[in-house]
């Protein structure tokens, strides 16, 4: 075949054909991709501006995220120490109640409740975290939210520890306490009766006499043991077991001594915080100051909450700011941004913006400024 | 660290939340602590905040003195969105003030939205004589530069 020669006018066709192709495929392009400036062939300058534009805006989302999950922590956090707040104001109206009662029996109770309380303190302080990170759990856990790309500014949050009650809170277990506690048999028991005779509880200071006549019955003996408070005696036919709440262990034994029985004494007795007003008064204040630090506590969580909220916020914003920028970026002609400015100017004048501003300005120093 | 400042007759300064008027004497004087400051020449109210980017200054400015941007911030956006659609070409001056603001700078942010004010000023320039001026940036779609 033979050479195919291209007059000048043939090959310009050409070439013009060819750049038509090619406009057409830019064109096809960018209603694909929706964007004005896909590469650095189409426009150079608008292309690299937009590409930083939109790094840039890449960048401040990446810092979104962070303080999302800081919100989200600080979130958790606050939400944990509200309920703990809840549960130290219940152990202070156990420790009122304890109060309240007279028996050491119920007082040893309340103490069991309260340590119910405080054991719940602590786990909801364990559980008070978010994508690994716990402000109610202590060291290691303090949070760290970068507002800008070089970590200049940026806000630390300390984590406190209230994984033990008994540390930053004050408020440690307290001892319940034991009764005391003696088995006696019901031979034994009233082995001791005769007339005129009389039965002797000591229980620390205390003393209880009971009527130990001579036909005093194991039963009766049992029925008066009981009304007494903090006393409980029960018989399973043969033994009695008596369990007494408070003071010291217990002894039993009969005043005369022709028809004896033998002195019966209770063991295991522990002192429970609560058995003593000193000590549930000093457990009181405990908790008020607990509760204070708390609140302060509660209260530096939610300055933080709001300054990474706001900083969100304003982050979100601008990321709108640049993706409108990089938007309209093929519009930079300098004559029509002065025309658009100029309208602009014209417009704002009345705008519900401005009258906004005013009204803000006569709230500060800037109303003395005329 | 204090600050020297130094008026002449009958300048005023916001220093917090009061307006200082000199006398008829210049007066110098150093203030220590960390309420904004503001003199004469920078400040711009209401009415002096006539323009777009004055606009923008004037909302930076009530964040300054009240030292809080969350009051203002919905303000702030629709001035500073509406600017960047006018003027596209302003995104990068306006990303920098941005900036100072979300890292807390409001003073740098106020020297910072001078510069829009200036930017502006050439604009409008160019509008008001009639596009005289040589278009920087020919952005048309026929040629690849």
């Amino acid at each position: 075949m033979a050479d195919i020669t291209l007059s000048q006018s043939v090959r310009q066709n050409l070439l013009s054909l060819q750049s038509t192709a090619d406009l057409l495929a830019r064109t096809q392009n960018r209603l694909a991709t929706g964007k004005k400036v896909n590469s650095a062939l189409d426009n150079p300058n608008s292309f690299f501006t937009a590409q930083g534009l939109n790094n840039r805006s890449n960048d401040l989302s990446t810092l979104l995220d962070s303080m999302g999950q800081a919100v989200q922590t600080l979130k958790a956090a606050d939400q944990g120490m509200s309920t703990i707040v809840d549960l130290v104001e219940a152990a202070k109206a156990k420790a009122n109640q304890a109060h309240q009662s007279s028996l050491v029996s119920d007082r040893q109770k309340y103490a069991a409740e309260y340590n119910e309380l405080l054991a719940q303190i602590e786990s909801i302080a364990k559980d008070s975290g978010y994508s690994g990170k716990n402000l109610l759990a202590g060291a290691g856990n303090d949070l760290q939210v970068v507002f800008n790309e070089d970590s200049t500014s940026k806000l630390s949050i300390a984590a406190v520890d209230l994984t033990d009650t008994s540390g930053l809170l004050g408020l440690p277990d307290l001892t319940v306490g034991t009764k005391s506690t003696g088995i006696v048999t019901e031979a034994n028991l009233i082995a001791g009766r005769e007339a005129g005779d009389t039965l002797t509880l000591t229980v620390g200071s205390k003393t209880y006499a009971i009527e130990y006549g001579a036909t005093a019955t194991a039963s009766e003996i049992i029925a008066s043991l009981n009304a007494i408070a903090d006393v409980e005696a029960s018989t399973d036919g043969t033994t009695v077991t008596i369990t007494t709440a408070g003071g010291a262990d217990f002894s039993l034994d009969d005043t005369n001594t022709t028809a004896n029985m033998t002195t019966v004494s209770g063991a295991g007795y522990v002192q429970g915080s609560f058995e003593l007003d000193t000590a549930i008064n000093t457990t009181l204040s405990s908790i008020t100051e607990a509760l204070n630090t708390l609140r302060g506590q509660a209260s530096t969580f939610g300055t933080n909450l709001t300054v990474v909220e706001n900083r969100k916020d304003f982050t979100n914003a601008m990321i709108n700011t640049l993706a409108i920028g990089a938007d309209m970026l093929t519009l930079a002609d300098s004559n029509e941004e002065g025309a658009n400015m100029l309208a602009l100017q014209t417009r704002q004048q009345l705008s519900s913006t401005a009258l906004s501003m005013a009204s803000q300005a006569d709230q500060n120093v800037l109303r003395l400024f005329q | 660290m204090a600050l020297k400042v130094e008026l002449k007759p009958n300048e005023k300064l916001i220093i917090g939340d009061c307006v200082i008027t000199n006398s008829d004497q210049r007066t110098r004087f150093y203030v220590s602590g960390r309420s904004p400051i503001l003199r004469e020449k920078d400040i711009l109210t209401f009415e002096t905040a006539d323009s777009p980017a004055k606009r923008i200054y004037f909302a930076i400015q009530l964040m300054y003195l009240d030292d809080d941007v969350s009051q203002v911030k919905d303000e702030y956006f629709t001035l500073v969105n509406d600017f960047v659609r006018a003027a596209p070409s302003t995104v990068g001056l306006v990303d920098d003030v941005n900036n100072e603001i979300l890292t807390g700078s409001l003073y740098k942010a106020l020297k910072k939205a001078k510069k829009l004010i200036e930017y502006e000023r050439e604009l409008l320039g160019h509008a008001t004589t009639g596009g005289s001026g040589v278009s920087t940036d020919s952005q048309t779609d026929s040629e690849s530069s």
